[in-house]
């Protein structure tokens, strides 16, 4: 009898498994706020875009679960000397055209961004290199204009396209049709409607779980949640904290969250001069807020405070630089050593970029004014506007800033936002951009830690911002999908099972 | 007939010819787009090349004459963001805009032409009472709201209808009635005047009085006649629907030419916003025309003649 029930309960196992494969119970939707921009890799530099062709395509490197470098379509690389890189490429790898993955790929790829009449934004990434050479069909070095500690990071962000098929096709042809070596082959795409791939069970890392998944764009808040709780979509992104409750009284669904890569800060803008170039002040204003409580009422404690300008998911980070503490006592004293208690400040921030960024804004100006600094809001709400007024250095005296760039590399956290003279840094520290430039130039690996570790500390006690917060990614997920986030905004379909 | 056809299209053109004009010096006015085309970390120097490679460094006037010279040939352009010809992006989705704003229209048809005649059939009783609270209810309520609303009641709540996306007609019910409903509000109170007008004209009462059946007299002489402000105004519907998409195909994740153009606006797509306008302004047009021209069918004593009607 117990032999009979075994081979039944097998019997049974068998057909519900046969039964979810047929009925396509390993299709999965997932729902984000936008569509994707391109589906030519090399043609963006936006997250959400990224996420959905990092399913196509394949990198030379790319990050584990745990956000460490592992191999992808590069097995192994190595110094040859201080400017050159030796890249070992992983052998028997094809695009989904059949069309075979080698080191010509590599060269093409990367010469492909630098056209000169290819308008892609990801041009800055890998400005540092000069040139790939190719050694053997499977060994690539790239020969770099100075010594680059960041090189691994940026082949995490090496795309490789088909050189014969994108030759053949064109660029526009090569975006609507993408062809790359990834787990997921492109099915269809209907502009601001659907992206469809399918598992390619040929892939170097096995068959995917999921057999067939579908981006949708679905910008509402309201109607992504909807279709999360009508199963119309298995997993969504962006659920604000206020929606959580509502969410968990849907039997079906759960949420997950992460701490982000994504810090949110606000930059005192330093180089206008007057009372924000003395640093009592800036300090002041760190003492004057209470960023915990605000994350805790607000965010209903979905964020972490940050202790300088990186997050703990950026290597660079360094756990021992204290917070600022809460202490408006200080605050005034402060403002009374450098003679302006009577402060009057404007404070910038968009509306709806980052999870509830206008009522954070607003917090914050409430307790500065409350505290002694008498701070105003200017709330900008078209995101043009708001990126040219950071851009062309003309920001209001403090302007909220959120930050995360899919390299996680440190060095892209403090020379885009603090080093004089880059787009979005509103501050000038001469000792600040000699750490900078010394940590992005060196190549032992302990050496360049310290250095960080020093400057995040310089960069703390000068306070060129208003420390804020690391950002919680919260998704809704369907039950049915054994699925939990990473701290890099990404979703993989190779870590969805069910 | 056919000179007053030909006079309207090129007074057409003459008002197309204005819309490009000010929507081309509108969007130049809002900035430099190649701020958000590249990543905020982008040095100067990619700025500069990425404008040199739009041909935004060109003067304003050259501009303008390049992309009318491209656009009467049916050359918009390639849209700065998505680096495709911007007719055929549009192309692409003014089929999904099209298919709700005439399902939104001709649902706001189907119920508000028969409310509002039987709203003035049965003048000052309850159904008249009902159908005004129905109008008042559709004026007042932002489609925002009520598409929300539609979605938590008949999505999440009964789950009759997906909660968002294009996929079969199911799709098109909730998304419909959201754009419909202040359509409808406004059309059936303008099929109730109509008809309390043309019901107190005399040749209503001698019908009547001639003992031509009440339902013939209803529908054959009083509704053909009530029908041109009604025409009229569905004419303008269309347009304003067209417009009110946008909202609606945002909450619904309808694929359509609104939400095309609200992101084309977000990240300054000069090429884009311009051919959807030019697109759009050209369908209104054309739309006016073929409602002025259905004049003369509802009512032969409109005779569209030289030197005016």
């Amino acid at each position: 009898m117990p032999r009979t029930i075994r081979s039944l309960a097998f019997v049974f196992v068998l057909l519900a498994t046969a039964h979810a494969w047929a009925a396509g119970e390993r299709d999965i939707t997932i729902a984000q706020g936008i569509d994707a921009e391109f589906l030519d890799v090399q043609m963006t530099n936006n997250i959400v875009t990224l996420i959905i062709n990092t399913s196509i395509y394949d990198t030379l490197l790319t990050r584990d679960k745990q956000l460490q470098l592992v191999p992808s379509l590069a097995t192994s690389y190595k110094n040859v000397s201080e400017k050159v890189w030796e890249v070992k490429l992983r052998p028997g790898v094809s695009f989904h055209n059949g069309e075979p993955f080698d080191a010509n790929a590599v060269k093409f790829s990367f010469e492909r961004i630098y056209r000169p009449d290819f308008k892609s934004p990801q041009k800055g990434w890998f400005n540092t290199i000069e040139r790939v050479e190719i050694v053997d069909p499977h060994t690539v070095r790239f020969h770099t204009k100075v010594p680059d500690p960041a090189m691994p990071a940026r082949m995490t962000l090496m795309y490789q396209l088909a050189p014969k098929y994108v030759a053949q096709a064109g660029d526009v042809q090569a975006n609507l049709k993408p062809v790359g070596t990834g787990p997921f082959k492109f099915v269809e795409w209907q502009k601001n409607e659907r992206i469809v791939v399918e598992a390619n069970d040929a892939h170097w890392s096995g068959k995917p779980a999921v057999r067939r998944a579908t981006w949708r764009p679905i910008p509402e808040l309201g109607a992504r949640i909807a279709a999360l709780q009508t199963g119309q979509a298995d997993l969504i992104v962006n659920v604000p904290p206020d929606q959580l409750q509502a969410l968990a009284s849907t039997r079906t669904v759960r949420t997950e969250k992460t701490p982000s890569c994504r810090i949110i800060y606000f930059g005192i803008a330093q180089i206008k001069g007057g009372p924000l170039a003395d640093r009592r002040v800036r300090q002041a204003i760190n003492h004057a807020v209470d960023v915990q409580g605000i994350l805790d009422s607000v965010l209903l404690g979905n964020g972490k405070r940050i202790n300088s300008s990186m997050p703990p998911n950026v290597w660079g980070y360094d756990p021992s630089i204290p917070l600022y503490e809460y202490n408006p006592k200080k605050a005034r004293e402060l403002l009374a050593a450098a003679g302006q208690t009577n402060l009057s400040l404007t404070l910038q921030a968009p509306n709806g970029r980052w999870a509830m960024d206008k009522d954070i804004a607003q917090a914050v100006a409430g307790q500065l004014t409350e505290n002694g600094i008498k701070t105003n809001v200017k709330i900008i709400g078209e995101w043009g506007s708001y990126v040219r007024s950071v851009l062309d250095h003309k920001t209001e005296d403090i302007f909220m800033n959120g930050w995360c760039l899919p390299s996680l590399e440190p060095d892209h956290w403090v020379t885009p936002n603090l080093q004089t003279g880059e787009p979005v840094s509103q501050y000038s520290n001469p000792e600040v951009d000699r750490l900078i430039a010394q940590a992005r130039a060196e190549m032992n690996t302990d050496k360049r830690k310290q250095l960080y570790g020093q400057l995040l500390r310089l960069i703390h006690d000068d306070a060129p911002w208003l420390f804020g917060y690391q950002q919680m990614d919260i998704y809704g997920v369907n039950n049915r999908l054994k699925w939990t986030p990473r701290g890099d905004e990404s979703i993989r379909l190779t870590e969805i099972v069910f | 007939m056919v000179g007053y056809v030909a006079r309207r299209l090129v007074q057409s053109l003459g008002v197309l010819l204005g819309v490009s004009v000010i929507v081309f010096g509108l969007l130049h006015l809002t900035g430099d787009p190649t701020r958000l085309l590249l990543p905020l970390e982008a040095r100067e120097e990619d700025v500069r090349q990425l404008r040199a490679l739009l041909g935004l460094d060109d003067p304003l006037w050259l501009q303008y004459l390049r992309f009318l010279g491209n656009a009467v040939r049916g050359d918009f352009g390639l849209s700065f963001k998505h680096q495709l010809p911007a007719l055929t992006l549009i192309v692409q989705t003014l089929p999904a805009t099209l298919q709700l704003t005439a399902a939104g229209l001709g649902l706001a048809l189907v119920v508000a032409v028969p409310a509002g005649i039987l709203a003035a059939l049965k003048r000052n009783s309850f159904v008249d009472a009902v159908c005004s609270v129905g109008v008042l209810l559709g004026q007042a309520m932002p489609v925002y709201w009520l598409g929300l609303l539609l979605i938590m009641v008949f999505a999440v709540r009964l789950g009759w209808f997906p909660a968002a996306g294009r996929d079969g007609w199911t799709s098109l019910v909730l998304p419909a009635t959201a754009l419909g409903a202040f359509s409808m509000a406004r059309i059936a109170r303008m099929a109730r005047s109509g008809m309390l007008e043309v019901l107190a004209q005399d040749y209503v009462r001698t019908a009547r009085a001639a003992g031509i059946r009440a339902f013939v007299v209803t529908y054959k002489y009083a509704l053909k006649n009530a029908a041109i402000p009604l025409v009229t105004i569905i004419g303008l519907e269309f347009g304003i629907l067209l417009g009110g998409a946008v909202i609606t195909e945002t909450i619904f994740a309808w694929p359509g030419v609104g939400r095309l153009a609200v992101d084309a606006i977000f990240s300054r797509d000069y090429p884009l916003v311009q051919a959807i306008v030019a697109v759009l302004a050209t369908l209104f047009v054309v739309i006016n025309l073929v409602i002025d021209l259905v004049y003369t069918y509802l009512d032969p004593r409109i005779v569209y003649v030289r030197g005016g009607r």
